[in-house]
């Protein structure tokens, strides 16, 4: 099965074009330079959410913001190549709301969120796409009739299963399941808020976000829920945990000092480093394939663009 | 597939303000328009405040999330966000809004807000207006009662006969002008900003701004037949339409706007109109401070039209209480994923627009004249339902005030444990409304003039 950089680099000049003609967006002007260490990835300034690197580092697949949507303002998925960075071009034909979009670890399938119906409040489902432009297949959905949200899934390393969060069961809570949607199983026991999950990379571990302890902090727990193990411990929110590739190090958003930024600390703990260091909002972190940076959401020139920071 | 369509983008596009850089207007003619807004600043009044700039958060903003936390609520109340102290001692807010708890001691709180409706339509009606006259719930029935004025109108109507007129302004601006697109519910229209007892010549002028495309004037009320070519003489549309002429159903609709198009013509003809419009001006740090976002630009929008004289300003958080996830447009009504989209979008960008626009007032020497409000049409249900969302919640919720007279720092009124229910102090929208036309200097004298009748008790403690 060809890959998704394959789709993208491939595709026929004309429609290419026409991509570059109907989604490019007015450039924002750059206010001042960014610092030496990082890459500004998009320059259009609209609202985006959870960034997502393809395993060879060729495409990175993000949420953006659209005030003119089809059916109201949306939020749709784009692909864009960062060597061309004027080639922005929607991951599918949908009308409807879509986001939160990830590569399988073999970069030739991915999984999303798409709203199956506006105007329903809280349905949204997690579907499969295998190709560019390609009609997403829902393979978690609402549970035995009752409405429910499903949202961030979370590869597992082999590729064969995912993590999610979803209220099937009341509230929000972690759950694990096969690619086609099968064996649903939940992983968490909270009567409080779990989000946000991610594998380590050996697939032994599932990192999330609970409120269980209090305010927002970091746990992991092992693939099938058990020996829960609590990450962080500090005033405010930490959030969107994401494992470096050599699985030794976590990147996540704190608000500790008062302002949202992402911060890196080694998985089996010591003291977190802030590594935006910036007074805009710094979010939804993710690691470069190769381990050497750290994309991430940022409104620190203005709109909110996306912006990979290098990594000692 | 509802009426937002491409067909109505296109009808937007004609009617786009235009470009506003090339005002023409000399630094001598801005110094002049700031200093007869500074002569009138200093003025006597029965009330401090010479102008409103009412946030309009559609939808229905969380208390606990915002102004009320409750950290020591079951966690199936308090939510997965922290409680922070603020400037203020004792004065704790969420964790979200950081910047606006660094300046607590500018504004105050009401934390016992109530009203009868937790329906988005007849709640939005009784917030705007204070009453529930008229309003339209969400199956169509209206309420009894002929439907009040909002705050804004009655304060545009008082601004006809010269209440806080600038005597040097070059020209009258629209008195009530609304940052935004008629509020709606779903697919209906939501009643309650306009002029109601006072006739539809005092319902709001409205401008919007969208990124990246830059101000409009929102569609209203165009019938849905007429061709979007016709609309391309902005202005000078009623004048093509001679009286007895054409369809008699379409002059009327056209009539309506009339009062629109001529506030519109007095604000894009006048000097001062377009200096207040051109936000693009301000430095880049300022745009900044706000937030490029549509909001934050509209914050920023707000206080120029108040420094340039305008009365009363509006900004719409949004048209639709939906976010885009649901069909609309990013409104505060989360009854699922709440917690994620408060911290994506809602927690920050609230914080970071109201935090500039007190900055930008106060340093401007304007925040003692202006009075900022910032309240939705109910909160939200403090008991987290199984969306990972909250409900409507209208037997508590909060709002905020700063400037025009209000002393800062101050809460007043408590909820209970879970923010559930007033404990004590409530309040209502018809006090909240009475509350804003003191600060204006508006007697219930001058009500009655206008032959309406006063609502609501003026909360005091504010002012004290």
């Amino acid at each position: 099965m060809p890959n998704f950089n394959d789709q993208i680099l491939n595709h026929n000049g004309l429609l290419f074009l026409a991509c570059i003609l109907l989604y490019t967006l007015p450039v924002t002007v750059v206010s001042q330079e960014p610092p030496p260490e990082l890459q500004r990835l998009t320059t259009d300034g609209k609202d985006k959410q959870r960034p997502a690197w393809s395993p060879d580092g060729r495409t990175l697949v993000f949420a953006r913001h659209e005030p003119e949507g089809a059916y109201g303002a949306s939020i749709w998925l784009y692909l864009i190549d960062p060597k061309n960075p004027n080639g922005l071009k929607r991951l599918t034909d949908r009308e409807l709301p879509e986001y939160h979009a990830t590569f399988a670890p073999d970069g030739a399938q991915m999984l999303m969120v798409t709203v199956s119906q506006s105007g329903t409040q809280g349905n949204l489902d997690i579907a499969r796409l295998d190709k560019v432009g390609g009609k997403p297949e829902t393979v978690v959905g609402d549970q035995n009739g009752k409405l429910s949200h499903q949202d961030w899934p979370a590869w597992a390393p082999d590729g064969k299963q995912f993590a999610f969060s979803s209220t099937h069961d009341g509230n929000q809570e972690i759950y694990r399941c096969n690619l086609n949607g099968a064996d649903v199983t939940r992983l968490t026991q909270s009567p409080g808020h779990d989000a946000h999950p991610c594998y380590t990379p050996n697939g032994t571990r599932i990192l999330f976000s609970t409120d269980r302890w209090g305010g927002l902090e970091l746990a992991s727990m092992a693939v099938d829920g058990t020996d829960l193990t609590r990450l962080t411990q500090s005033p405010g929110l930490d959030d969107f945990p994401a494992v470096s590739p050599d699985g030794k190090r976590i990147a996540f958003v704190s608000n500790r000092d008062g302002n949202s930024e992402v911060y890196v600390c080694d998985l089996d703990g010591g003291q977190p480093v802030n590594l935006s260091r910036n007074s805009a909002r710094d979010t939804q972190p993710t690691w470069t394939p190769d381990g050497t940076g750290i994309t991430f959401v940022s409104d620190r020139q203005g709109g909110t663009d996306l912006y990979t920071i290098k990594v000692q | 597939m509802h009426g937002r369509t491409c067909q109505s983008a296109s009808r937007r596009a004609f009617l786009q303000a235009g470009s506003l850089g090339a005002l023409g207007l000399s630094m001598a003619d801005l110094f002049a328009l700031r200093q007869a807004r500074a002569v009138n600043v200093n003025a006597p009044e029965a009330g401090s405040a010479r102008a409103v700039i009412m946030l309009w958060l559609w939808g229905g903003p969380s208390q606990l999330e915002t102004f009320d936390p409750k950290p020591d609520a079951p966690l199936e109340y308090r939510g997965p966000f922290d409680t922070i102290a603020s400037r203020v001692p004792g004065f704790h807010m969420g964790e979200l809004l950081p910047g606006l708890a660094q300046r607590a001691d500018k504004f105050a709180v009401l934390r016992a807000m109530n009203h009868p409706s937790n329906d988005h339509g007849v709640a939005g009606t009784i917030a705007l207006t204070g009453s529930i006259a008229g309003a339209i719930d969400l199956g169509g029935k209206t309420a009894g009662g002929a439907l009040q004025p909002s705050t804004g109108a009655i304060v545009g109507r008082l601004a006809r006969d010269g209440r806080w007129a600038s005597s040097s302004a070059p020209r009258p601006l629209p008195p009530y002008l609304i940052l935004g697109n008629i509020l709606h519910q779903g697919h209906k229209r939501v009643v309650g900003e306009g002029g109601g007892l006072l006739g539809s010549a005092y319902d709001p002028f409205r401008l919007d701004y969208e990124p990246g495309v830059g101000l409009k004037v929102p569609n209203l009320d165009l019938p849905q037949d007429l061709p979007a070519p016709r609309l391309a003489a902005r202005w000078g549309l009623l004048e093509q339409l001679q009286p007895g002429g054409g369809d008699s159903s379409k002059l009327k609709a056209l009539a309506a706007m009339d009062n629109h198009y001529s506030l519109a013509r007095s604000l894009i003809t006048s000097r001062a109109g377009l200096e207040a419009l051109d936000a693009e001006g301000e430095p880049l740090a300022l745009r900044e401070s706000y937030g490029s976002y549509r909001f934050g630009r509209c914050c920023l929008i707000a206080r120029r039209l108040v420094e340039a004289g305008l009365p009363f300003v509006q900004v719409n958080w949004s048209t639709h209480v939906e976010g885009p996830e649901d069909a609309g447009d990013g409104g505060w009504d989360m009854h699922d994923n709440y917690f994620s989209i408060m911290q994506d979008r809602h927690g920050w960008m609230f914080d970071r627009s109201v935090s500039a626009l007190l900055d930008d007032l106060d340093s401007r020497g304007l925040l003692a004249s202006t009075l900022v409000v910032a309240v939705g049409e109910f909160g939200r249900t403090p008991k987290i339902n199984d969306k990972a969302g909250r409900d409507h919640w209208n037997p508590c919720y909060s709002a905020m005030l700063a400037g025009g007279g209000v002393q800062g720092g101050r809460v007043i009124g408590s909820s209970d444990r879970r923010a559930e229910h007033p404990v004590d102090r409530p309040t209502t929208p018809a006090d909240l409304g009475a509350t804003i036309l003191a600060a204006m200097g508006v007697t219930a004298a001058d009500i009655t003039s206008l032959g309406l009748t006063p609502a609501g008790q003026a909360i005091e403690e504010l002012f004290r």
